[in-house]
């Protein structure tokens, strides 16, 4: 008795710091979420959430501990005192098809590759960015870091554009794009790697198919994650979203023409069983109105959720269940014999586009489409990034309504020009009205700059990719049904930024095989000058008398 | 009867700069889009010159913020202000007026320097020299393209006349700024005072330094003046691009494929090389023409014109406009036609060729550049063209005289000037220059 409650109180403190500990235990939750798409698609977000807090900063002593979270990527993010950082890759999507602006998860990036983040300010703090880059560059087998030592590519007035999640004074924004990147089966195995499951239970099990992941025609992968800090647990999430057909285009499957599907058939495996450290592992299927007749079995709990902008039902298993583990989920379309392609698909409320008309080799003017089909204006800022070697005619941008000219549209235009020949960005912000029920179009002359042998690419004929444009929208409201009855609001929606597509540009190549002679004909050139002056300057001359013509010098006479 | 009063108009230099400004006036209120066109020819108007990008700083400087600070812009802080405090860039009325001056002040110029020179008033020679110039293709087109190389030309071409009649004052403010504007005029400082000196019939015997020292003092007001407008920005971006060359757009020089393919160790020794070849005649130019500066300064102009790094057709319009000015070297030329010729070849070529890489996007570099290789080398063969015919003239001139002192008698010697009679005496006798091998020294 005595023993024991001297026991007790010896080990007291560690019982304590024990439950202390308890408190900040790190957390991992996971969820698959499916989305019928109106044109006979379904988009699958993989979503990964771990949270965690620092044993550092809790601590005296200095100490590194991790259960759920990958050292590989925390470790040069605490290194290098990072706030916040996101990496996206994202490759297509065709928000006209699709019915929505963007991919199901909001911080995914426009085309290509992207990372992005705040650092906490100090004189070092371009050389962190920088060691951040090439670290995770590493990680994801993408080359992450800067083309440039000098990090000229790096864009540094994003940080409105990409506000903090959680506010940390004294931060700096970087951000820089990479629209040449695109997703392959290289980045698919890290991504598994930093997972505590790492693809073999769980979720993330039906993820670690490069076979059928790939196969899919849109796909996003993205991380983000906040560091913690004194007051706040740190988070860190993955994600993997793809969209692929449900109306098999070669039928094996005889004459069936319905896009009935289930977990199986989708990703050729069963629900796997849980993975025993996650809090929560769930699968959801998120129904629009349009998809009234879609079932499911076995059933799941329905719930209403207003999610981009309108209210929709979703669908809820949880796959912690022992019940379904081993077990598959049928959906189908109630009285869907044959599936007919919509004449029609409602584009989202505000859809944008960008492309490239007057179309010359050495000049263009962008052509940006922004139409709005609500019944308000909506307020919202056009940003663009732009390699040094387009150069922007800023005093003939021309904003339109239609056929007419409105530049009171045009609040405000912030540029930031590149410094030429160096490596550098030119960024641009519009912020701009666009009116209720109309297409308001934005048109940007440009000429594109010779570049230096040295410095095309490889495959310079190929052209260079420019990164999207992003439409970020400053009059969205909270996730949550708005109070007016309607199923329907698009400014009730958490997706603030939407993004055009990239733009392949080709750019006026020299020929790569002429250097040596480009030398050696215009110093010839050159020469021949400088010869022929020398002569004339440094010889004598005179003159001859020539008699009947028979070129018989009678005389020579010499001048000076 | 009011025919003949027009024709009598018609045939004195008013009448030419007259017609000279009402077609260009009609071209630019008339046929505004051809002008649109033009101003993004590359053989007219190259970054450092376009309208286009001189608007762009205008705007960039009307928002407030320095356009030196990035982007591309070239201008000197003079047109800059110009264009933004007296005349509104955007104004399409206002600029094509004052670039038609510009012209019109050319060609008077050009009349004060062959009115300087020959000593006469010649009414069909006058005539023959405003039409060459205001009707050249390349002068009238880079006006219309709007391209500062008009301006350039007009205060070159006034520093060069205000010279040519003794005027130090005006002539140093005025090459002081087209040394701003453009630069390389710096190169016509030594032939200029030379000009200077010969004209002024030493009245002062100090005047080599005050020249100097006037020059330096308007060139440090200028600079003084650009640095309150612009701080120290402009510098790198109008200076250092001429002599860095960073832009590479095509134009007509031989400078932008040479460095677009030079690898990039070799690039600052091959910069060297290239402004030191446009450095490097001024010295001898002057020393062998230095009985004759105006034909020196016509000289190097040609050279700066083909040799210069952002070279323009506009460049050549100038030294084909002063070259009027020099009837005996023009009837001296050992191949006036082929240069010719060659201009109008080029002058085909070189928007066919373009139009090809750059538009169409079919063809590539190599075209373009195969284009600015003849014209350069046509250039460079004629402004040696000139050289010669300038010192074949000498000979002639020199021969005749040493001939007519040795023939007292001969009561020619008043017109031993006179190209005719020198020619008539040459052909008679049968006499002929020749250029021998041996050195001069």
């Amino acid at each position: 008795m005595l023993l024991s409650s001297l026991r007790l109180l010896l080990l007291a403190p560690i019982y304590a710091a024990a439950v202390s500990q308890h408190d900040h235990e790190d957390a991992f939750s996971e969820s698959l979420t499916l989305h019928p798409l109106p044109d006979g698609r379904t988009s699958v977000l993989f979503q990964f959430e771990t949270t965690f807090s620092s044993p550092r900063l809790s601590s005296s002593i200095p100490q590194s501990h991790h259960s759920l979270t990958p050292p590989s990527l925390l470790l040069p993010l605490e290194t290098n005192n990072v706030s916040e950082l996101t990496i996206s890759f994202t490759s297509g999507w065709d928000s006209t098809r699709f019915s929505s602006a963007g991919l199901m998860n909001y911080d995914s990036s426009g085309g290509g590759g992207e990372i992005r983040g705040w650092l906490r300010d100090s004189h070092d703090v371009q050389d962190r960015w920088n060691a951040v880059t090439n670290a995770l560059g590493g990680l994801f087998c993408a080359g992450l870091g800067g083309k440039d030592k000098d990090q000229g590519d790096v864009v540094r007035d994003f940080g409105g554009i990409y506000p903090q999640k959680r506010r940390v004074e004294n931060t700096t924004h970087f951000l820089l794009s990479h629209p040449e990147s695109h997703l392959c089966t290289e980045n698919l195995t890290p991504f598994l790697s930093l997972l505590p499951s790492k693809g073999l239970s769980g979720i993330s099990s039906l993820l670690a198919q490069p076979g059928i992941i790939f196969s899919w025609e849109s796909q996003s992968e993205g991380i983000e994650i906040l560091m913690p800090s004194t007051t706040h647990q740190g988070r860190w999430r993955g994600w993997w979203e793809g969209v692929l057909p449900l109306v098999p285009e070669n039928n094996k499957r005889g004459n069936d023409k319905t896009r009935n599907f289930s977990i199986e058939q989708i990703l050729r495996k069963k629900l796997p069983k849980p993975f025993p450290e996650a809090q929560s592992s769930v699968l959801r299927l998120i129904k629009d109105l349009a998809d009234d007749n879609l079932r499911a079995q076995p059933n799941g709990e329905e719930k209403k959720e207003w999610i981009d902008g309108k209210s929709r039902t979703v669908v809820e298993w949880d796959l912690s269940n022992a019940e379904l583990t081993g077990n598959d989920i049928q959906f189908w379309w109630d009285g869907e014999n044959v599936y007919h392609y919509p004449r029609n698909i409602p584009p989202p409320p505000i859809t944008i586009s960008r492309t490239v008309v007057d179309k010359l080799a050495s000049d263009g003017t962008f052509q940006i489409t922004i139409s709005n089909s609500d019944d308000f204006e909506r307020r919202a800022i056009y940003s663009e990034i732009w390699p040094w070697w387009v150069k922007g005619w800023m005093s003939e941008i021309e904003l339109l309504v239609g056929d007419r000219k409105r530049p009171d549209l045009l609040e405000n235009l912030s540029y930031n020009p590149s410094t030429p020949p160096r490596i550098s960005t030119t960024t641009l912000h519009f912020t701009l009205l666009i009116p209720a029920n109309s297409k308001a179009t934005l048109k940007i002359p440009f000429s594109k700059l010779t570049l230096k042998y040295t410095e095309h690419r490889p495959d310079a004929e190929r052209g260079i990719e420019l990164s999207s444009g992003i439409l970020t929208l400053l009059d969205t409201l909270p996730e949550t049904a708005s109070e007016n009855e309607n199923s329907k609001d698009s400014r009730n929606t958490g997706r603030k930024r939407i993004y055009t597509n990239r733009l392949l540009l080709d750019i006026p190549t020299p020929d790569f095989s002429m250097p040596y002679n480009v030398i050696i004909m215009s110093s010839t050139v050159m020469a021949v000058f400088f010869g022929l002056m020398q002569g004339a300057l440094t010889r004598k001359w005179g003159w001859v008398e020539v008699s009947n013509g028979k070129g018989e010098i009678v005389q020579e006479k010499k001048d000076q | 009867m009011e025919r003949n009063k027009v024709w009598t108009h018609l045939q004195s230099y008013r009448g030419i700069i007259a017609v000279g400004t009402a077609l260009r006036l009609a071209l630019f209120l008339g046929a505004s889009s051809l002008c649109h066109a033009l101003e993004r020819r590359p053989e007219l108007s190259t970054p450092l010159t376009s309208i286009r990008s001189l608007k762009e700083g205008v705007y960039i400087h009307e928002r407030g913020t320095n356009p030196y600070d990035g982007g591309v812009f070239y201008h000197s802080p003079i047109y800059l202000a110009a264009l933004t405090y007296i005349i509104s860039a955007s104004s399409h009325f206002f600029t094509a007026i004052t670039w038609t001056i510009a012209d019109v002040a050319s060609s008077i110029a050009l009349i004060n320097v062959w009115r300087s020179r020959s000593g006469v008033s010649n009414q069909k020679r006058e005539c023959l020299i405003t039409a060459l110039y205001l009707f050249n293709p390349y002068t009238l087109l880079s006006c219309l393209a709007r391209s500062t190389t008009s301006l350039d030309n007009a205060i070159l071409l006034n520093a060069i006349a205000s010279a040519a009649n003794g005027q130090a004052l005006p002539a140093t403010i005025l090459l002081s700024l087209a040394t701003h504007t453009s630069l390389y005029p710096l190169l016509l400082l030594p032939p200029l005072v030379m000009l200077l000196e010969q004209t002024k019939k030493s009245r002062q015997k100090s005047s080599v330094y005050s020249t100097l020292i006037t020059f330096i003092t308007c060139f440090a007001a200028l600079a003084g003046l650009n640095i309150l407008m612009a701080d120290y920005s402009w510098i790198g971006q109008t200076w250092g691009v001429i002599i860095n060359v960073t832009d590479l757009t095509p134009n007509v020089g031989m400078w932008w494929y040479f460095f677009t393919e030079m690898f990039d160790h070799f690039r600052t020794f091959f910069l060297g090389v290239f402004q030191l070849h446009n450095l490097i005649y001024v010295a001898p130019i002057c020393l062998r023409l230095s009985d004759d500066p105006l034909l020196a300064i016509l000289v190097l102009v040609g050279i700066m014109g083909t040799w210069k790094s952002y070279p323009t057709l506009g460049d050549m319009a100038l030294w084909a406009g002063l070259l009027g000015c020099f009837p005996e070297i023009v009837s001296n030329l050992r191949h006036p036609l082929f240069t010719l010729t060659v201009h109008l070849y080029t002058s085909i070529l070189l928007p066919l060729l373009h139009s090809l890489w750059l538009l169409t996007g079919t063809g590539n570099a190599n075209f373009f550049y195969a284009a600015t290789m003849v014209y350069g080398l046509n250039a460079s063969l004629a402004v040696v063209d000139v050289m010669g015919a300038g010192l074949r003239v000498k000979v002639k001139r020199d021969a005749t005289e040493m001939f007519l002192k040795e023939d007292i008698q001969n009561d020619q010697t008043q017109e031993a000037t006179n190209l005719e009679v020198i020619d008539k005496l040459w052909e008679g006798k049968g006499w002929s220059v020749v250029q021998f091998t041996g050195s001069l020294f």
